[in-house]
């Protein structure tokens, strides 16, 4: 077995004096594609910055591919929401992919010709090296998305968090985004992505964290993403319909 | 009085030309500081420090006695910050909206300085009006001795503050930006962000006790502002933006004293006035340039 990636050891965090995550305790594995589900206030967000050490632990504490985040900060790329940030800041594509080298660089430091050549091919990953000039008010959300995506591939991290990467994305940058976490995967990255779409779930993750305050299940998706596990997660707001003919479950989550 | 040589116009003296410099170094010093606070969807910040520091500037007033600057910047300087911390504690705790907390801040906090202003008054020779609304035009009665050259004292010390701010910027720019754009991300990478923000709140009230001995403390709020507001307007660039809120404050300062020079009327209050003007003017100009270019491209799209 190898380590795990990320371990959450009774980890509880408060937002605004509530307690939203109560003894989480969990662990994903190294190499693989986590999903973190769970209805809206669940607390996947927050999970995230906890992990992160944006939101601090009320109890409890985390381990970041065998560390503590404050000595594994450069190993961890965070990907937030793209609603998080005003896009009408005066900076290019390019500037914003820029920052994923900020951590490295260090006080003092700025980033040079080597930085803009890496941030170019971070770019072409995401398939904008034609919008690395833009103004990021003159992309579209899927493409802001995409430029978060490749702020975080710049950092070359070994853990990638993301905040509902595939939100409200166009197709093109759906495919743009399923490509990108496939050749992680394939240099032994670790992916943890908070996703909505429980029709998605089977196909994209082999990792899955059912949450809602608590944990629920976590484990491989085909032996943890189950109707009843699902149906406990987001309790009475769910309809599931089961597909017998093809073993697959179709479900709809009311919010 | 400055005795100089070289006038350049017939119908300014050496005086004036003085105020002018000093007038452009307090307006590009608080331009460029207030270039982050526009960013950052702060400008009301900029106000709620800019009135804050009044109570630091008493308070420094009734301590020493003295009309020195350096204790009025040290406790304008903490007065700033914690105006900062305040009014986001404040939003925390209280749980109202953070421009409702600062409201309560610095009405607050500038009440007490008024209180203590009149206090100090009684003790050393100080005009509460001037505090508020700078005299320009005496700053060349006030000179030190630099380098065997005359200088008036406030721009000696506003030179300094746009060194410092300049030094500053140049060194944590990409600090700056990154903790401006996304202070998440920016932590997630290890950035100081609670650092950088009151960094910034220092270099803002630090740039505002400088500047409102000769623009005074409400229309420091103006030079704050608009050069960073109107820039904005006309790039999506963040160095152009810099680079052209500094052209902005300095025309500024320029056209609104000779304004007041010609109207005979205040310095600091022609200057704001003229902010004002270059703003709005460049609301519409910016409104009317992408309204004609929409109309145009409609044109181009419509065959016939």
């Amino acid at each position: 077995m190898t380590q795990a990636a990320l371990a959450l050891h009774g980890v509880s965090a408060a937002y605004r004096d509530e307690l939203v995550l109560e003894r989480i305790e969990a662990s994903v594995p190294a190499a693989s594609l986590c999903a973190i589900v769970g209805p809206n206030g669940a607390g996947k967000s927050t999970l995230i910055k906890a992990v992160l050490g944006l939101v601090p632990l009320a109890a409890g504490s985390v381990t970041v591919l065998g560390g503590t985040i404050a000595a594994m900060r450069g190993d961890v790329g965070y990907v937030p929401q793209s609603e998080s940030v005003d896009w009408e800041f005066p900076i290019s594509a390019l500037e914003v992919v820029l920052m994923g080298s900020y951590g490295r660089l260090g006080l003092l430091r700025r980033a040079g010709r080597a930085e803009r050549t890496q941030a170019m091919e971070c770019l072409e990953q995401v398939g904008l090296a034609a919008f690395a000039d833009r103004q990021i008010s003159q992309l579209s959300g899927g493409q802001q998305q995409r430029v978060f995506l490749a702020r975080a591939l710049m950092q070359r991290p070994r853990l990638y968090l993301m905040d509902e990467p595939f939100a409200g994305v166009d197709a093109v940058t759906e495919e743009a985004i399923l490509r990108v976490l496939g050749a992680l995967r394939q240099r032994n990255c670790t992916i943890v992505a908070v996703h909505h779409d429980l029709s998605t779930v089977r196909d994209r993750f082999d990792h899955v964290l059912l949450l809602n305050k608590h944990l629920i299940a976590a484990g491989p998706v085909a032996t943890t993403f189950t109707a009843e596990a699902l149906q406990r997660t987001y309790g009475g707001r769910l309809a599931i319909i089961a597909d017998a003919e093809s073993g697959r479950t179709a479900v709809a989550a009311g919010y | 009085m400055i005795d100089s040589a070289i006038v350049p116009a017939p119908w300014l003296t050496s005086d004036d030309l003085w105020t002018i410099a000093t007038a452009v170094l307090a307006s590009v010093a608080c331009g460029l500081a207030g270039c982050w606070l526009v960013l950052r969807r702060l400008s009301l910040l900029g106000d709620a420090i800019s009135h804050a520091v009044l109570p630091g500037i008493a308070g420094a007033f009734l301590l020493t006695g003295t009309r020195d600057v350096l204790p009025m910047l040290l406790g304008a300087t903490v007065i700033g910050m914690v105006t900062a911390f305040m009014s986001s504690a404040l939003s925390r705790v209280g749980r109202v909206d953070r421009d409702a907390a600062m409201g309560a801040t610095f009405t607050s906090l500038f009440a007490l300085g008024v209180v203590m202003m009149s206090l100090a008054a009684r003790q050393v020779d100080l005009d509460p009006g001037c505090v508020l609304y700078g005299l320009l035009e005496f700053v060349p009665f006030d000179t030190v001795d630099l380098l065997g050259v005359q200088v008036p004292r406030a721009a000696a010390w506003l030179g300094a503050a746009l060194l410092v701010d300049v030094i500053l910027m140049l060194a944590f720019f990409k600090e700056l930006r990154a903790t401006s754009f996304d202070p998440a991300h920016a932590a997630s990478l290890g950035l100081r962000v609670g650092l950088v923000h009151l960094g910034l709140m220092a270099a803002v009230a630090a740039n505002t006790v400088v500047a409102f001995e000769a623009v005074g403390s409400i229309l420091v709020v103006a030079m704050l502002v608009a050069p960073g507001a109107t820039a904005r307007l006309w790039t999506d660039r963040l160095v152009p933006m810099l680079w052209l809120a500094t052209a902005i404050a300095a025309a500024t300062a320029i056209v609104g004293y000779l304004a007041a020079l010609r109207l005979n009327t205040s310095a600091a209050g022609m200057i704001a006035t003229i902010s004002m003007v270059g703003y709005l003017g460049s609301v519409g100009a910016v409104s009317l340039r992408s309204a004609l270019s929409a109309a145009s491209s409609r044109r181009a799209t419509i065959p016939g």
